[in-house]
């Protein structure tokens, strides 16, 4: 190629990279925050529901005897580090306008009932107490539920 | 009698090893958010490993010599280099996370921490590829793999409404709770959980020790038209239990217990001890197929001496790669990345690298001073350049749907 050729296609990338710069701006420009945020809310609470759920039916299979207590503790306990990492990265979020706030509110409630009943399933099965894990998954059906309300109504 | 054995077990083994860390994770997250939707990808993906490991098979057989010798004879050294880093790099990736596979599956077996049998399996790895004969890890392996059958009695037993899961595989649709992006994302995904290139330098490399020949071939054929796509058939069945169980609760999979649980509601403690040993014989036996496949392709693109029928000794520098790769591997997990993570990106990666193993196959295949008779068809050379479109189309579109997606978050 020569080198009037390599300026053309040099200009041709250059135009390319601002064209596409130019569109990702726009995009991000004309993005409501609020929308984006509430986004950013409902993934939250859908990845923590589905760690919770998970915790829920390892708990469950193990109390009916379906699952070795190894297994279930190591389901459980990742889904515990899930939903702890799903609510840390919530948190770094920021709300942009103050009517924001009641979402960070909300969503932040949700998320931290789910990761103390996902942790009070841990502990329960760590002990190997199969009541107080009933009893901690209990707890856990309702704050999946109080999640899944959340994200339904905020998506 | 002795050749129906001979075919029967390679079929099974070839079931049984079909399936590895990249095809339970990605099948399993498939069916969790998209059902069975994407069925057709599994399809698509088993009908194009079963043409390019029949071409690249008949090439081994016919030409008694490896794939990386002759695409470096056949299409000279840079094109060879090419393709050898592309494939290397995927395969080490592979490696990687079948290695972590396996210290996972070993962690809800025992409930030690991952991180703890990484080492333990980087060197039982190493130690199998070093000491334990070439048919006896193939078959052993491959026929421990059969155990994860046990997903499609789980599916079974489940009793799904079979019309409805009929209806959601025959009439693929994104579901409405999913962007057509993240849908394309999971089909490069899964065609790339199919199509790993390790599966068919393992395979070709495997006749060449075997030395097969132009009599070989009806078994070969066998094996990859019989085996692979019962082996599909498991991916299928993996997906379908992920989405009877998992996907009506809104459980997403992002490890290797959550593949397992349908398995355990269906079929409890009997269904968790036949799915862990699939896990460990399936991630076990890829580790050691791609660790193999890392010193086939660097060994024979450079003309060194390679294989496990021949003494270590006379093959030091195949050896040190196999090693240097399991050390590697066991390197990279002990920085505590995410296996699973590794994994994902190991299957889109492999899409990405496909055309630079497919491509050089394909035209040796079509080559009469290797192949003489036995060189591509009509049919082969209509499948080959269909697969050649896909496999381009799915390559070019792998990083930007990866980027768009953030990788089908």
């Amino acid at each position: 190629m020569t080198s009037g050729g390599r300026g053309v296609t040099a200009r041709r990338r250059a135009g390319a990279a601002l064209i596409t710069t130019a569109m990702l701006l726009l995009a991000g420009c004309g993005a409501d925050p609020g929308a984006v945020y509430r986004d950013s809310a409902v993934k939250a609470l859908e990845g923590s529901l589905s760690e919770a759920r998970t915790a829920e039916l390892a708990g469950r299979l193990w109390v009916t005897g379906r699952s070795t207590h190894s297994f279930a503790v190591v389901v459980v306990g990742e889904s515990d580090t899930g939903v702890g990492a799903d609510a840390a990265w919530f948190e770094q979020q920021q709300p942009p306008r103050r009517v924001d706030d009641a979402v960070r509110q909300q969503t932040t409630d949700a998320l931290d009932g789910a990761a103390s009943a996902v942790q009070s399933v841990r502990i329960a099965l760590d002990r190997s107490d199969v009541p107080a894990t009933r009893a901690a998954l209990d707890e856990l059906r309702s704050a999946c539920s109080e999640l899944e309300t959340l994200a339904e109504a905020m998506s | 009698m002795k050749r129906l054995f001979a075919v029967a077990l390679g079929v099974l083994t070839a079931i049984g090893g079909f399936v590895d860390i990249g095809d339970l994770v990605t099948n399993a997250a498939v069916g969790s958010r998209f059902g069975l939707s994407l069925v057709w990808v599994v399809v698509v993906g088993v009908l194009g490993i079963c043409v390019f490991a029949e071409m690249s098979g008949r090439v081994a057989a016919v030409s008694g010599r490896a794939t990386f010798d002759l695409i470096r004879e056949r299409l000279g050294p840079r094109v060879g280099l090419a393709a050898l880093v592309g494939s290397m790099a995927v395969t080490f990736l592979t490696l990687t996370a079948e290695i972590g596979g396996v210290a996972l599956a070993l962690e809800l077996a025992s409930s030690v921490n991952y991180l703890l049998w990484v080492p333990v399996v980087g060197v039982l790895v190493w130690v199998v590829l070093w000491r334990v004969r070439f048919a006896v890890l193939e078959n052993a392996f491959g026929l421990a793999g059969l155990a994860l059958i046990v997903f499609a009695v789980a599916v079974w037993k489940l009793g799904p409404d079979w019309g409805a899961l009929t209806a959601e595989a025959t009439h693929p649709a994104v579901p409405a709770t999913e962007d057509t992006t993240t849908y394309w994302f999971y089909a490069v995904a899964l065609f790339g959980a199919a199509m790993t290139p390790y599966e068919v330098f393992f395979f070709s490399s495997g006749g060449v020790e075997e030395k097969w020949g132009a009599d070989s071939l009806r078994t070969m054929r066998a094996n990859v038209f019989v085996g692979f796509p019962l082996g599909g058939l498991l991916s299928v069945a993996i997906a379908a239990a992920a989405a009877i169980v998992l996907r009506p609760q809104g459980i997403e999979v992002s490890s290797l217990g959550q593949v397992a649980l349908p398995v355990l509601a269906a079929l409890g403690k009997v269904g968790l001890v036949l799915v862990l040993i699939g896990f460990f014989a399936a991630t076990f036996g890829a580790a050691c197929e791609t660790g193999l496949s890392v010193g086939y392709s660097v060994a024979q693109y450079f003309g060194w001496q390679w294989g496990k029928f021949v003494e270590p000794l006379r093959a030091a520098r195949f050896h040190t790669v196999v090693l240097l790769s399991c050390v590697a591997g066991v390197g990279i997990l002990l920085t505590t990345v995410d296996p699973i993570l590794v994994t994902e990106y190991s299957v889109v990666f492999s899409a990405l690298a496909l055309p630079l193993t497919y491509l050089p196959i394909l035209v040796v295949a079509n080559d009469r001073t290797y192949l003489g008779q036995h060189v591509n068809g009509r049919l082969a050379n209509l499948l080959g350049t269909a697969y050649l479109v896909v496999v381009v189309v799915a390559s070019a579109a792998a990083i930007p749907l990866m980027i768009l997606t953030g990788a089908g978050q």
